[in-house]
C-alpha cells in the first residue's frame, strides 16, 4: 500500500494524475492541472516546488535521467506513487457514489 | 531585469521590512512596477529600482531559510516565467514575472494552496519560535541575576538591572515576530512592525544603561 493515511490535497492529486499517464515537467504539470480543472485549479512554483519535493521525499515520485539534453526537469511516477493516487482515487470515488446514492434517494422521496 | 539593461534611470528607496513582512514588501515592489520602477536589488533598508515604463511586473516572495535543491528550486520558478530578482537574502527569494494585462491576479502567486503557502511559514516560524525561547531563559536568568545581586549586596547593581532590560526587548522582538507568522498562519494580517520605533527604544536603552552606569 502507498501508506498515505490522510487525504491528498488537491494540488498532490493533480501532480500525480498529471503523471499517471507519462512523465511530465513542473510547468507541464502546471499548465495540465489548469486545462483539465477547467482553470479551476491552479499550480504556483512555490507550491509546486515544495510538492514535489515532499513526493520525491517520500518516493512517489523521481527525477527521471535527461534524455538528449533535455533542459527541464522531468519527473516520473513510481509504483508507491501509483498505488497513492489509485487509493485516494478509490476513496473519492467512494464518496461521489455515496454522495450520488443520498442524492438520488432524497429526490426520489420528494418526488 | 538586469541592474544595466535600461537603466536610463536608478532610484533608491528606503524601506525596511521585517522577515515576516514579505506580503507588504511585495505589494510595495508591484506598485513601484506599475509606476515604471522595477526592483533589481533588495538590501535590508535599500531597494535598487531602475526605470522602464514599457513593461510591469508583479512580485512574490518566497520565504525559505534552507532550499534543499537550489538548482530544481529555480528552476521550477523559472519554467512558470518567474525571474530571480534577489536570492537568498535573510531567508528571502524575491521573484519578478512580467505582468500580462488581463491576466487575472491569483495567476501570480506562487503559493496556491493554504497547505503549502502553512508550511513555508512554518519554516520560517520554526528557527524563530526557537530563539525566543532561548532568549526567554536568558531573560530568566538576568532576573535572577537582578534578584541574588539586589538580596545580596543590599543594592541595586546597574549592569543586571539594564541587562534583563535588554534581554526583555530581543524577547519582544522574537516573540512579536513568531505571533506575526502564526498569525499569517491563520490567514490574519499582522500589523506593521515599526522597526525605527524599536531601534529607537534599544538605543535609550543602551544609552540610559550606559549614562547610569557611568555616573
Amino acid at each position: 500500500m502507498g501508506k498515505q493515511t490522510e487525504p491528498l490535497t488537491e494540488s498532490y492529486f493533480y501532480i500525480l494524475l498529471c503523471l499517471y499517464g507519462g512523465d511530465n515537467h513542473g510547468y507541464g504539470i502546471m499548465q495540465m492541472t489548469e486545462q483539465l480543472s477547467g482553470g479551476r485549479v491552479k499550480i504556483g512554483s512555490g507550491t509546486m516546488y515544495g510538492a514535489t519535493g515532499n513526493m520525491l521525499k517520500k518516493g512517489w515520485i523521481v527525477e527521471r535521467p535527461e534524455i538528449g539534453g533535455e533542459r527541464r526537469r522531468m519527473y516520473r511516477m513510481t509504483d508507491t506513487g501509483r498505488e497513492v493516487f489509485l487509493e485516494e482515487y478509490h476513496r473519492i470515488s467512494e464518496l461521489s457514489e455515496s454522495a450520488r446514492q443520498v442524492i438520488e434517494n432524497a429526490e426520489n422521496a420528494k418526488n | 531585469m538586469k541592474k544595466n539593461d535600461s537603466a536610463k534611470t536608478v532610484k533608491k528607496r528606503h524601506s525596511f521590512f521585517v522577515k515576516w513582512e514579505f506580503d507588504a514588501a511585495a505589494e510595495e515592489f508591484d506598485q513601484m512596477s506599475e509606476n515604471g520602477w522595477h526592483l533589481v536589488e533588495c538590501k535590508p533598508f535599500t531597494q535598487t529600482y531602475v526605470y522602464d515604463p514599457h513593461v510591469t511586473y508583479r512580485y512574490q516572495i518566497d520565504c525559505n531559510d534552507r532550499v534543499a535543491d537550489p538548482s530544481r528550486y529555480l528552476q521550477t520558478f523559472a519554467e512558470a516565467g518567474w525571474i530571480p530578482v534577489m536570492s537568498n537574502w535573510g531567508g528571502w527569494h524575491i521573484f519578478a514575472r512580467k505582468y500580462v494585462p488581463g491576466q487575472p491576479e491569483e495567476s501570480y502567486m506562487i503559493y496556491t494552496d493554504e497547505q503549502s503557502r502553512k508550511e513555508m511559514l512554518r519554516r520560517s516560524r520554526r528557527l524563530v519560535g526557537f530563539i525566543a525561547v532561548l532568549w526567554v531563559i536568558c531573560l530568566l536568568y538576568g532576573i535572577y541575576r537582578l534578584i541574588t545581586s539586589v538580596t545580596q549586596s543590599g543594592k541595586l547593581d546597574l549592569t543586571d538591572f539594564w541587562t534583563p532590560v535588554l534581554q526583555a526587548l530581543n524577547v519582544y522582538l522574537f516573540s512579536r515576530w513568531c505571533f506575526s507568522v502564526r498569525s499569517l498562519e491563520k490567514g490574519n494580517k499582522p500589523r506593521r512592525f515599526h522597526f525605527l520605533i524599536f531601534v529607537a527604544i534599544v538605543a535609550a536603552v543602551i544609552i540610559a544603561s550606559l549614562v547610569s552606569i557611568l555616573i
